[in-house]
């Protein structure tokens, strides 16, 4: 295969909107869940499991930063295996925590 | 063979040979399509969940669970295809080989037709209610 020497273009920035726009969307489900989950768990541990969703959005917010600065390399490279594993956890792990506040 | 091709990450030196560098923009493009099934599998999430906490009104509450644990369950499903397909392709570039082939796509468009189709059905027969 070819090795095409340029600096980052179009494709760059479109894979940056799309990182934007799947966090943004992690975000919007974690608005989602936290709202059933306080209306059906007590306080405390809504809040506790709301602070551990924040957390892990977080997380992915800061990975996905890296990732956008990565980017801008002149030539980048595939994400590391650890971002894509982490935004596929939270994906899991919020359809598991949307099964539990369905439980409930 | 080449199913052994392992994915150099950021923090390993370049090929020393160019010719065994994959031009950045195909695996750009396969990262977005990553991203795409990844807001995908959250549309699906988000949607079990509005489901569920949204429309109380929606038919009755067992089919109402049950439509939202079948998108709860497809998003999940997604996401984990998202990171099995985006590896399988890297790989599959990166080695010069046709791109496999899948047939989630049509599985879940199709689920999701007939979930649509069930909807209509529960909306069409809850409005003489």
């Amino acid at each position: 295969m070819t090795t095409r020497r340029r600096p980052p273009g179009l494709a760059s920035e479109r894979t940056a909107l799309a990182w934007v726009r799947s966090l943004t969307g992690l975000g919007g489900v974690t608005l989602l869940l936290s709202r059933g989950l306080l209306m059906h768990w007590p306080l405390l541990p809504a809040t506790i499991v709301i602070g551990a969703i924040g957390a892990f959005v977080l997380a992915a917010c800061v990975l996905g930063e890296r990732r956008w600065l990565a980017l801008r390399r002149p030539e980048p490279g595939p994400p590391h295996a650890s971002v894509v594993v982490a935004i596929t956890a939270g994906a899991v792990l919020t359809a598991a925590l949307g099964g539990l506040v369905l439980l409930h | 063979m080449a199913d052994e091709v392992r994915l150099r990450q950021p923090n390993e030196a370049r090929p020393t040979d160019p010719a065994d560098e994959l031009d950045y923009r195909f695996s750009l493009a396969n990262e977005r399509t990553f991203l795409a099934w990844i807001r995908t599998a959250l549309a699906l999430v988000g949607g079990g969940l509005a489901v569920d906490q949204l429309l109380p009104d929606l038919g009755r509450p067992a089919l109402r669970a049950t439509i939202a644990s079948v998108l709860l369950v497809l998003g999940a499903a997604t996401a984990v295809h998202a990171a099995v397909r985006w590896v399988q392709v890297e790989r599959r570039m990166r080695s010069g080989r046709d791109l496999p082939s899948t047939r989630y796509p049509q599985v879940l468009a199709l689920l999701l037709a007939l979930g649509a189709v069930l909807l209509v059905l529960v909306v069409v027969l809850g409005a003489d209610r």
